[in-house]
């Protein structure tokens, strides 16, 4: 990127996280180890300070009230977010709720994007994505039936990123008649929606949960999309998502990356700084380059999806996947290096290593497990040349 | 001409990858394939009949289009089908 499109971009990115945020999230920070112990959620009051401070806002249209920041800018937003605060599960928040109201200031259904959408201006409302179930979108086991001017759904979705703090929840289910997948919102408090929070290994304090869906009766309005487009629907946000959740990665490596030099700047072992020794400056190296190499990946992806130059958006994207899976895959090594460098002081909580390590597991098998990217990849690949 | 069907479309055709058919287009060969195979026509069509739009189709190697489905191919052509998609 040119110098000058750099410096424009950063002032954006400036104008987002000012003074006030930046002590905002500098208080996230502190009280991040307290909340990983207690598996508590970020707190709806935070978040609505992160509306407040237009946190929450910044990728929302300008026509809809926001400030109208495309991908690029978004990304590295996040990218900030990811390098200054300390807690994974705020930039995982962040990140999701905004994308969920965007999906739904998109569909111009003005009884859905009133109802659900426009909360997330002020921090009153927040929905999430209730997708993934133990099996494949084409065996999806909560389904729904049509009864007049009401839908009934039964069944359960396993995990939902903010499911514990959502108002609301973005659900994909498979019409009985049809067979097709269709999308509805539930609210949190309606009749039969049981939902359970779930102690994960990492990310602790996203709030995740199961909700189950007994008879939940709804009005057919809720329906956001129920032409037997919602597979496509989920593609189209869930593409995205890869490489915005990449951003905040990025961010995440370079903080461990200084963490860990700055330990061996200062840690002395016989006599002389563990920067010094060659296998360690070797380390440093390694984990500088995978960086470097997930960090040209994502602008790659985020300057792509600015300029709508990515493939249809409705099948899953070979660049957008590349870009998760190579940023997983670096903050892995980053992580990894960084423990058998710190060794001990890693491991101990409150540390954050040990809890970088945990949150990073978590995009293993999130946004698009890194197995299954690997299969379509590997699978697209056998049918076409490159 | 051959329609290869891969990864989660499979269970819908008994697990066989390969399929042989006579058709004189990729579209006419699909088509054929979910008459055989009724459970696979809801996972490729939508309501209106048309691809759904997560499936992917290669002719001999190259992307498909709506136009390129609809030519007359050879009887050794090859098309292949992938959903591809990945969750959340």
């Amino acid at each position: 990127m040119l110098e000058i499109e750099e410096k424009n971009l950063m002032s954006k990115v400036e104008q987002v996280l000012d003074q006030e945020v930046l002590t905002f999230l500098d208080r996230i920070t502190k009280t991040c180890a307290e909340r990983d112990k207690k598996c508590e959620p970020i707190s709806r009051e935070d978040l609505a300070t992160s509306a407040a401070s237009k946190i929450l806002s910044a990728s929302i249209p300008q026509e809809f009230g926001g400030a109208g920041l495309n991908f690029m800018e978004w990304g590295r937003v996040l990218e900030e977010i990811g390098r200054i605060c300390d807690d994974g599960s705020f930039g995982l928040l962040v990140s999701m709720f905004p994308a969920v109201a965007n999906t739904l200031f998109e569909s111009k259904n003005d009884y859905l994007l009133n109802r659900y959408a426009k909360g997330i201006l002020d921090g009153s409302t927040f929905v999430s994505f209730a997708y993934t179930e133990s099996t494949d979108a084409f065996n999806f086991q909560s389904h729904l039936r049509e009864d007049g001017d009401y839908v009934v759904i039964n069944g359960e979705k396993v995990m939902l990123t903010g499911g514990s703090i959502a108002d609301a929840f973005m659900t994909y289910v498979t019409n009985e008649g049809s067979n097709d997948l269709n999308v509805v919102m539930i609210d949190a408090r309606d009749e039969g929606v049981e939902i359970e929070p779930i102690w994960t290994m990492g990310l602790r304090s996203s709030g995740f949960a199961k909700i189950r869906m007994k008879n939940v009766r709804i009005p057919a309005n809720r329906l956001l999309v129920n032409n037997g487009g919602g597979l496509s629907h989920a593609q189209n946000f869930l593409n995205p998502r890869r490489v915005v959740l990449s951003s905040w990665s990025v961010g995440r490596i370079a903080r461990t990356i200084n963490m860990c030099a700055d330990y061996v700047n200062r840690t002395i072992r016989y006599t002389n700084p563990l920067a010094t020794y060659g296998s360690v400056q070797s380390a440093l190296g390694e984990m500088r380059i995978a960086y470097e190499s997930a960090k040209v990946m994502v602008h790659t992806s985020l300057r792509l999806l600015t300029a709508n130059q990515l493939g249809l958006a409705q099948e899953e994207d070979d660049h957008t996947s590349a870009t998760k899976f190579r940023c997983v895959e670096a903050g892995m090594l980053v992580t990894q290096r960084t423990f058998e460098l710190m060794g001990g002081a890693a491991y101990c909580h409150p540390n954050p290593i040990e809890r970088y390590v945990r949150d990073g597991l978590g995009s293993v098998s999130g946004a698009g497990a890194q197995d299954i990217v690997k299969i379509n990849t590997g699978v697209k690949t056998l049918f076409a040349s490159l | 001409m051959v329609i290869v069907i891969s990864g989660a479309l499979l269970k819908f055709v008994n697990y066989q990858r390969e399929h042989k058919l006579e058709a004189s287009t990729p579209w006419t060969g699909i088509k054929e394939l979910t008459t055989k195979f009724p459970d696979l026509k809801n996972a490729l069509f939508d309501e209106s009949g048309e691809l759904r739009k997560f499936n992917v189709v290669y002719i001999n190697k190259e992307k498909a289009s709506a136009n390129t489905l609809n030519l007359e191919v050879q009887n050794d052509t090859k098309v292949e089908i992938i959903t591809a998609i990945a969750g959340g």
